[in-house]
């Protein structure tokens, strides 16, 4: 569900029905725990607006930051390591798809020399999507597994200060992320 | 317009709109997307040229990048210019096609520019905003309903009921007034609704800080006004709000660690 989902981000529509607050209550809800993942994905939404989705700029990937976190959470995951866990992998997910761009290219310059225009269209569409979908699959379930192997074994056992720290970050995430909406929306445009 | 675009027509490339990035790559950007959205059309106005198809197609597989509902707008006004140069020959279909390149290059940057400001820097906070406000709202009034349903629902109708208005009625405008829709964009006064929408989102997250603010206990509505009044000093210097929420976390566990908070 969160690969397919995130298809919206950028390759199919735009709808933001893969946006982090949309994101993060499907997943959540999926994965039993629709409140949790609603929140964490309204922190991750506020944190992620401030960067623009403009040419080929690719920031962390707020989508899979907020299917992740949710999923972490449903996992039973302390709520810190939920919404790092998801933060990083949502900036992995943008490196793996930096190199699927540049996959891309090689694609395109084929299709530029004719050789595939009066078939090829639809179906390298279809597979540039699957492929998409399976890397975003792949990584989203590597990074649960992990992160909450991680959660379980070490961080349970982490310097209590730490545990705070991270719980206090997660919780203040939404009112960081409201200020800054606040101060881009007092900017000069 | 020599040929006339059947509903059909029109709905099968406004589908094919909606994977416009699905082939983005860094050399051409969006052009694969935006050839796969046109190709049907392109066969209907050069299916009887099989040598001018082919290079129609190729044309389109050229460099080109736009915002994504900007797009439909070209798609439009490109769809008009491309029946319009297979109804002539010589030296005037070579006017024509010289021009649906420029339409993409010269009208897809600029456009892109207001569209980003108004779709991604304005309309896509604003509602985030309404859709935390409708949550607390269904909160706040006790209403026996998911919060996060509501505010989810909000979200995404705030986005796009504009959004879809805007894709639709550029590319039927594009069809219809070709580059002449452009004229009627630049006389909307975009830049008032995007100060608008961008003053009132602010409007809107302090309030629903205030409302948020309002169901803490006292410790974490401490906790939650230094970080509000931090984030909103270091945004105003131009701090990443995720490099923010880092410091957050090292200063509270530098606080725990002197055993001033448990």
């Amino acid at each position: 569900m969160l690969a397919a989902l995130e298809l919206d981000a950028v390759m199919v529509a735009q709808t933001l029905v893969s946006r982090p607050m949309i994101m993060g209550v499907i997943v959540g809800g999926l994965a039993g725990a629709p409140a949790l993942g609603a929140l964490l994905g309204v922190a991750i939404e506020l944190l992620s607006l401030s960067s623009l989705p403009v040419g080929g700029h690719l920031s962390w990937s707020g989508p899979v930051a907020a299917g992740v976190a949710a999923l972490l959470a449903g996992a039973e995951c302390s709520i810190g390591v939920s919404l790092a866990g998801g933060v990083i992998t949502g900036a992995l997910h943008s490196g793996l798809e930096a190199v699927e761009r540049r996959r891309r290219s090689v694609a395109g310059n084929a299709l530029s020399l004719g050789a595939r225009t009066d078939t090829g269209l639809g179906p390298a569409m279809v597979k540039t999507l699957a492929a998409h979908a399976a890397v975003t699959f792949v990584l989203a379930a590597s990074a649960v597994v992990l992160i909450s192997a991680f959660d379980r074994v070490c961080w349970s056992r982490a310097p209590e200060c730490l545990q705070i720290g991270a719980q206090i970050a997660a919780f203040c995430a939404p009112w960081i992320g409201l200020s800054s909406v606040t101060v881009r929306g007092l900017r000069r445009v | 317009m020599s040929q006339e675009m059947t509903p059909l027509m029109k709905a099968r490339v406004a589908f094919r709109l909606l994977f416009l990035q699905t082939g983005w790559e860094p050399a051409r950007m969006q052009a694969t997307g935006f050839l796969f959205a046109l190709d049907p059309w392109l066969g209907a106005c050069w299916g009887f040229e099989s040598e001018e198809l082919r290079r129609a197609r190729l044309r389109h597989l050229e460099y080109f990048n736009t915002h994504p509902i900007a797009a439909w707008l070209l798609a439009g006004i490109v769809c008009r210019g491309e029946a319009a140069a297979a109804a002539v020959q010589g030296v005037q279909r070579q006017l024509a096609i010289e021009k649906i390149s420029r339409y993409k290059t010269d009208y897809g940057a600029s456009l892109a520019g207001i569209y980003d400001s108004l779709f991604w820097g304005a309309l896509r906070p604003a509602s985030a905003v309404v859709g935390i406000l409708c949550a607390f709202l269904v909160v706040r009034l006790g209403i026996r309903f998911p919060f996060f349903v509501v505010g989810g629902a909000a979200a995404l109708a705030a986005y796009n009921v504009p959004a879809f208005a805007a894709r639709w009625i550029g590319f039927q405008r594009g069809l219809e007034r070709g580059e002449n829709a452009l004229v009627d964009i630049a006389s909307l006064g975009v830049q008032t609704w995007i100060v608008f929408l961008r003053r009132a989102t602010a409007a809107g997250a302090v309030l629903a800080g205030l409302l948020w603010a309002s169901i803490l206990e006292p410790r974490l509505l401490l906790a939650a006004v230094v970080s509000g009044a931090a984030g909103l000093a270091l945004s105003w210097r131009g701090v990443e709000p995720l490099m923010q929420a880092g410091f957050v976390g090292a200063a509270a566990a530098a606080v725990s660690a002197t055993g001033l908070w448990k």
